[in-house]
């Protein structure tokens, strides 16, 4: 970019020119709403590509749709893509596909698809290509694919649950309920006529909140300054955790708060998950000769799985 | 900030160190004396006193040793930050900027702008300029003044960014982004000078370009 020197009209310089780039980008992004961006980038060439790079961002943070997300994949060069963030609702089987097979991916360090709900078992092998090219993939809340294991924490699979019922998969959120829980509220049929019938609010819930409130003996009187909600949600909690005295079993129970919003009600739950004793399947049994060793008693208590849900204020 | 460095900002390096006088010294050898709280908003500045402090202390270590310590004390030339980037016509502004966000910090600015009026987020900065300049009313001069504030402007970005004070570029950025809000393409190269390397085609193609991303 040069600056005009054939106007003596022009008094005013603010010498873009000499701004460097990473200064150039910073004020841009600061006045770039949509429609101004692409005012902006017809002022010269440096605006121009300065402005890709905006846009992209600005998109990002806004969940732009898929064929905008194509759209930069193909614009830009690969190494402004070396990060993308999706974490979208609106991305699908076959942006899944349409993505696995994209020469830019090889580039990419990162893709975030964490609560993608909409993807499906479709995508399965799909994934496992864009697995191979060996870029961090986050996949939080991914409930089609993902069960029960040991790198899911207590909230994890709390969100899991909700996700799928959000999704009205409930088959998805059974098969993360405790056997304790399957015997008393299943079969699947049961359980779903369960929640359909007396936890309605769960089916595609609007909005949620979770925040583990279990109680721990060093912190309990630490957060006094706790909203009226955690408040309740602790009262709650603290009722139920009279009755149990034995420490190994308190710390593999993890109480977790829920609060769902739908069409402008609110419920709240305590969601109790509790780790599991580890599930012996014919390929474990060949495992029994590790029986004394660590590993084992690290797996004996493996999956947090879902115990009981209490409903307290509605 | 490590804890050796918390431990030299908290307790002192030095005696006395909360009343510290820094002098700022900029590109034309001026000296500006700052206060020490104040002139921290300066993350620049942050660090190399930081690592000076350090470097003294250690010194005040070996003069221990070697039963020198007085010597080595009381170095007045040890307070001078040379800033050899910033003029002092705008190191005075950019001191100005930090003591008035010492006494009372600057909003965050929302990102990005809603809107190119600017006066009430550029309170702070006419503020300065008004006690400059014994401005009464900064929109009557504003024709008069206006290249020499542009050029101000520039210069206070690049300093702000050289000793990385964040409320300063995000003020002086903003007050630049507002100028450009509203405007169409050839207005912004009238008013900053600026030439269209685009050839109509290229020109053409960014416009379909982003008619389609538009439409999407």
């Amino acid at each position: 970019m040069q600056p005009r020197t054939d106007e003596n009209e022009v008094s005013a310089t603010f010498p873009f020119h000499e701004l460097p780039l990473v200064l150039l980008e910073y004020i841009l992004n600061l006045s770039s709403s949509e429609n101004h961006l692409h005012r902006l980038r017809l002022v010269c060439k440096e605006w121009n590509q300065v402005c890709d790079q905006c846009q992209l961002l600005l998109e990002c943070n806004e969940r732009i749709p898929i064929p905008k997300i194509q759209f930069w994949f193909d614009k830009l060069s690969p190494h402004r893509l070396q990060h993308v963030i999706l974490s979208h609702t609106k991305v699908d089987d076959d942006f899944v596909q349409w993505l696995a097979d994209h020469k830019n991916l090889s580039k990419l360090q990162s893709l975030n698809l964490d609560y993608c709900w909409q993807l499906t078992s479709a995508s399965k092998p799909y994934m496992e290509k864009i697995q191979s090219k060996k870029l961090e993939l986050h996949m939080q809340g991914m409930f089609m694919w993902l069960e029960p294991n040991v790198h899911l924490s207590a909230e994890g699979v709390v969100l899991l649950q909700l996700y799928a019922m959000k999704c009205n998969q409930i088959e998805h959120c059974f098969k993360f309920a405790s056997p304790e829980n399957k015997r008393s509220t299943g079969p699947l049929q049961r359980f779903a006529r369960m929640i359909r019938t007396f936890y309605a609010c769960m089916i595609n819930w609007e909005e949620v909140t979770t925040k583990n409130i279990t109680p721990n003996p060093v912190s309990r009187n630490a957060d006094a300054q706790s909203t009226n909600d955690e408040d309740e949600a602790k009262t709650a909690s603290d009722d139920d955790d009279d009755d149990s005295d034995d420490t190994v079993e308190k710390e593999d129970i993890q109480q977790i708060y829920v609060c769902i919003a739908k069409a402008g009600r609110r419920a709240k739950f305590i969601w109790v998950v509790r780790r599991q004793p580890y599930f012996k399947t014919s390929d474990d049994l060949l495992n029994d000769q590790f029986e004394n060793t660590e590993e084992y008693k690290v797996c004996t208590y493996s999956h947090y799985l879902f115990l009981f849900c209490q409903s307290f204020f509605f | 900030m490590s804890k050796e460095e918390k431990a030299a900002n908290e307790s002192g390096g030095l005696d006395e160190e909360e009343q510290i006088e820094l002098q700022l010294k900029s590109q034309d050898s001026i000296s500006f004396p700052v206060k020490k709280d104040i002139a921290m908003h300066s993350a620049l500045i942050k660090t190399i006193w930081s690592a000076r402090n350090r470097i003294i202390k250690t010194k005040q270590k070996i003069a221990c040793l070697k039963l020198k310590f007085n010597e080595t004390t009381g170095d007045q030339t040890e307070t001078e930050i040379p800033l050899p980037n910033v003029r002092s016509a705008i190191l005075k502004r950019v001191i100005s900027f930090m003591e008035h966000h010492h006494e009372s910090p600057m909003k965050e600015i929302e990102k990005p702008l809603k809107s190119s009026n600017m006066r009430e987020v550029m309170q702070v900065f006419l503020k300065i300029n008004n006690n400059n300049n014994q401005r009464k009313n900064t929109s009557t001069n504003k024709n008069k003044n206006t290249k020499g504030d542009q050029e101000t402007l520039f210069e206070l970005i690049l300093a702000a960014n050289y000793m990385d004070i964040k409320p300063l570029l995000d003020l002086t950025c903003a007050k630049v982004a507002s100028m450009l809000k509203g405007k169409t393409p050839e207005q912004i190269r009238k008013q900053f000078n600026i030439a269209n390397d685009f050839t109509p085609e290229e020109e053409e193609a960014v416009r379909a370009e982003n008619k389609w991303a538009e439409d999407s």
